[in-house]
């Protein structure tokens, strides 16, 4: 029986960065139309919530799929692409280069372009496997010139398709654009109701109480945007260096095109906040020292947070007022609503973060995720909430703090944060190990888990016996893991699919693994990028 | 002139300097320039910075027929007439002495131009500084806009005679 350390483990199985960010995203828009939703039926003083928000959903999927379904064409149409084949000397040269990365039905179109104004970049676009390359003349001329740069450069956006960044980018944007215009339409609904209703004073005040909730969202919408669209850069580069089986290209390229960046780090830190591209020092930097992809993200656990308590919050608030029932009950069941999120985002960094450590040689379990890294990674979520609680409650929470309860209230929420992805850490070790048949899973796994869940208990005992009813209590904590179990299995299950063939494939850890229909190396590139970290 | 000559005259001198300045543009010449005379006001300024979402994010230079092709037409624009009607003069000195004394002053500094042929130098200076500037001003540097500017006086002289002999 091969020790569980001397096994090549494959981290790539798991959803990317771009996956858990995507995840924050859709769940914040969806949050939003819920709370904007239930502000229109408030002011409206009718117990209609249901078909508002049925119908403020429905129109946002279909508006959101129109601006998405109408992104290749709009793109054709501005940029005024040409086919390549009309220029069949430069035409030959990119099929060769096109046809030695096997995207199978994910093979792009190429098209060029004259740039204009703030439009000169090679970029991908398209849907439902009709995805298309756009080069700027600017860079097809150099085809010949500079032949390994413009290579790269190709290769860059085909990276972008095999990692599936696509659909997922064009989603955000077309959801972004949709929640504009969704928002100001909505102010103009909401002015014109008050304006007919004439009830301006409870309006005033439902709405000033409400404006930090809906800021909040639309704070979180726009930064996880743009973080979907900085992060994706990392891991197409990361594809390209494996499949030049080397960073020298693709270092060569960022080198030559670093921009003279502001003196303070601090202020263009905080630049690229608003930015859609990383700078070219972090991409250089996660190249040479691609572990960091691996890392837990402190940001994404820090939105979580903010999440999960905007979420309990303000919807808990605004639809508790609408239909009559009392905050806490309601954010109860919107904590249990939400706590799948902490499994799929932060839930499944750790996870990866631990897979990651196996994939490493020798013997470096939890080297990346241990114990003090699930306790800061707890520690910075429980930050989010408490970010948010300040902001939502306004400054005079601040006045009327009762420290002792502040004090009592902040281990909790730790423990609460860390006991999932303590439980996440175990269960995805046992997991792997299942999934190998190599070994049963053992009877501490069992104990730890069970030890967890009523230490949880334990716990949150006191919080919540005065309003709720134990035994519910119970069931929903058991309910919170079983979720968790389910979303765990869901996401290894759902990428355990054969990328070339859709095969399904049950041992997708191995770094050896093949597919046993088209018999496609599963793990050729991360192989490769793990000889280059290890190396 | 008509604007539809003003066009063609364009679109010859520029794939000629293109010719000179960046063979391996010649290719894209057609499509860029179709481009190019629908509406040449938005590439009259410089190409700011790209901001496609699903890009590379980097730089890119903008191809030099891009540069060419609004300053060949500025240039046209503004001396079509007077180049006709040099032209037309019929000189006796050819118009590589005229751009010899344009591209060499230091060489030439010595000889001395006949004082019929200052106009003439003095438009192909005009041109030739026009042209600089505005390569500037297209961001281009300093050296391949002296370049480029040699060469759309070159090329302009080269268009002149030719049509000078024709006639």
């Amino acid at each position: 029986m091969p020790e569980i350390s001397n096994i090549r483990f494959n981290p790539f199985v798991f959803p990317s960065e771009t996956d858990i960010r995507f995840v924050i995203l859709i769940f914040s828009i969806l949050s939003y139309l819920l709370m904007s939703s239930s502000i229109i039926c408030y002011l409206l003083l009718d117990y209609i919530l249901l078909e508002v928000l049925a119908l403020s959903i429905l129109l946002s999927t279909l508006g959101i799929w129109y601006i998405y379904s109408e992104y290749p064409i709009n793109i054709i149409k501005e940029y005024k692409t040409n086919e390549i084949s009309e220029f069949p000397e430069i035409n030959k040269i990119l099929n060769r280069i096109i046809s030695n990365r096997d995207l199978g039905p994910k093979t792009p179109k190429i098209l060029i372009y004259n740039p204009k104004p703030a439009k000169n970049d090679i970029f991908v676009f398209g849907r439902q496997n009709n995805f298309y390359i756009a080069i700027p003349s600017g860079l097809a001329v150099k085809i010949k010139k500079q032949p390994e740069i413009f290579k790269t450069y190709v290769h860059h956006e085909l990276a972008h398709i095999a990692n599936g960044d696509v659909t997922k980018t064009y989603l955000t944007l077309s959801a972004w654009s949709f929640f504009l215009y969704y928002t100001s339409f909505y102010f103009l609904i909401i002015v014109l109701i008050v304006i007919i209703i004439r009830e301006y004073t409870t309006s005033v005040m439902f709405l000033s109480y409400m404006l930090p909730g809906i800021s909040l969202f639309i704070i979180i919408i726009y930064f996880t945007k743009n973080s979907i669209l900085r992060i994706r850069e990392f891991y197409a580069d990361q594809r390209v260096a494996a499949w030049d089986e080397s960073i020298i290209n693709i270092e060569r390229l960022l080198s030559s095109t670093i921009l003279p960046s502001t003196k303070l780090e601090f202020l263009s830190g905080l630049k690229n906040l608003f930015a859609v591209h990383p700078l070219i020092g972090q991409r250089l930097k996660m190249l040479t020292d691609n572990k960091r992809l691996f890392i837990p993200n402190l940001w994404v656990a820090l939105g979580v947070g903010i999440l999960t308590y905007t979420f309990r919050f303000s919807i808990g608030k605004t639809i508790g007022l609408c239909i009559g029932i009392e905050e806490t009950y309601i954010g109860l069941i919107l904590s249990i609503i939400a706590s799948p999120l902490i499994v799929i985002c932060v839930g499944t960094e750790v996870f990866r973060s631990t897979v990651w450590s196996f994939s490493l040689p020798g013997d470096h379990l939890f080297q990346r995720c241990g114990l003090l890294w699930l306790l800061i990674t707890a520690f910075v979520m429980v930050i989010g909430q408490e970010v948010s609680f300040l902001l939502l409650k306004g400054t005079n929470y601040l006045l009327e703090l009762d420290l002792i309860m502040f004090i009592y209230d902040v281990p909790l929420r730790l423990l609460f944060f860390f006991i999932p992805l303590f439980y996440i850490t175990y269960f995805g070790k046992k997991l792997m190990e299942h999934h190998f048949g190599e070994d049963k899973p053992s009877r501490i796994y069992f104990a730890i888990s069970i030890l967890a869940t009523i230490l949880c208990i334990a716990y949150f005992i006191p919080y919540f016996i005065p309003w709720i009813n134990f035994y519910v209590y119970i069931a929903l904590v058991f309910l919170y893991f079983l979720i968790s179990a389910i979303v765990v299995e869901l996401i290894i299950q759902n990428k355990s699919k054969c990328p070339f063939c859709n095969e399904q494939i049950k041992e997708s850890f191995s770094m050896d693994l093949k597919c046993p229909v088209c018999q496609h190396d599963l793990a050729g590139w991360a192989k490769t990028f793990m000889k280059h970290s290890s190396g | 002139m008509q604007k539809p000559d003003i066009e063609h005259e364009t679109a010859y001198i520029a794939k000629e300097v293109v010719r000179k300045i960046a063979p391996e543009e010649v290719e894209l010449f057609n499509f860029t320039s179709d481009e190019f005379f629908e509406n040449p006001k938005i590439f009259c300024h410089p190409i700011a910075k790209s901001e496609v979402a699903l890009g590379s994010g980097l730089e890119f230079t903008v191809p030099m027929t891009l540069i060419i092709l609004p300053i060949v037409s500025h240039v046209l624009v503004l001396f079509c007439d007077e180049c006709i009607k040099t032209a037309a003069q019929k000189s006796t000195i050819t118009f590589l002495d005229i751009l010899n004394n344009v591209i060499h002053p230091k060489t030439a500094k010595n000889e001395k131009i006949p004082h019929e042929h200052d106009d003439k130098v003095r438009l192909l200076m005009d041109i030739r500084e026009i042209s600089y500037k505005k390569a500037l001003e297209l961001e281009l540097d300093q050296k391949p806009a002296n370049e480029l500017a040699d060469s759309i006086v070159a090329c302009i002289v080269n268009r002149i005679e030719n049509v000078w002999i024709k006639t």
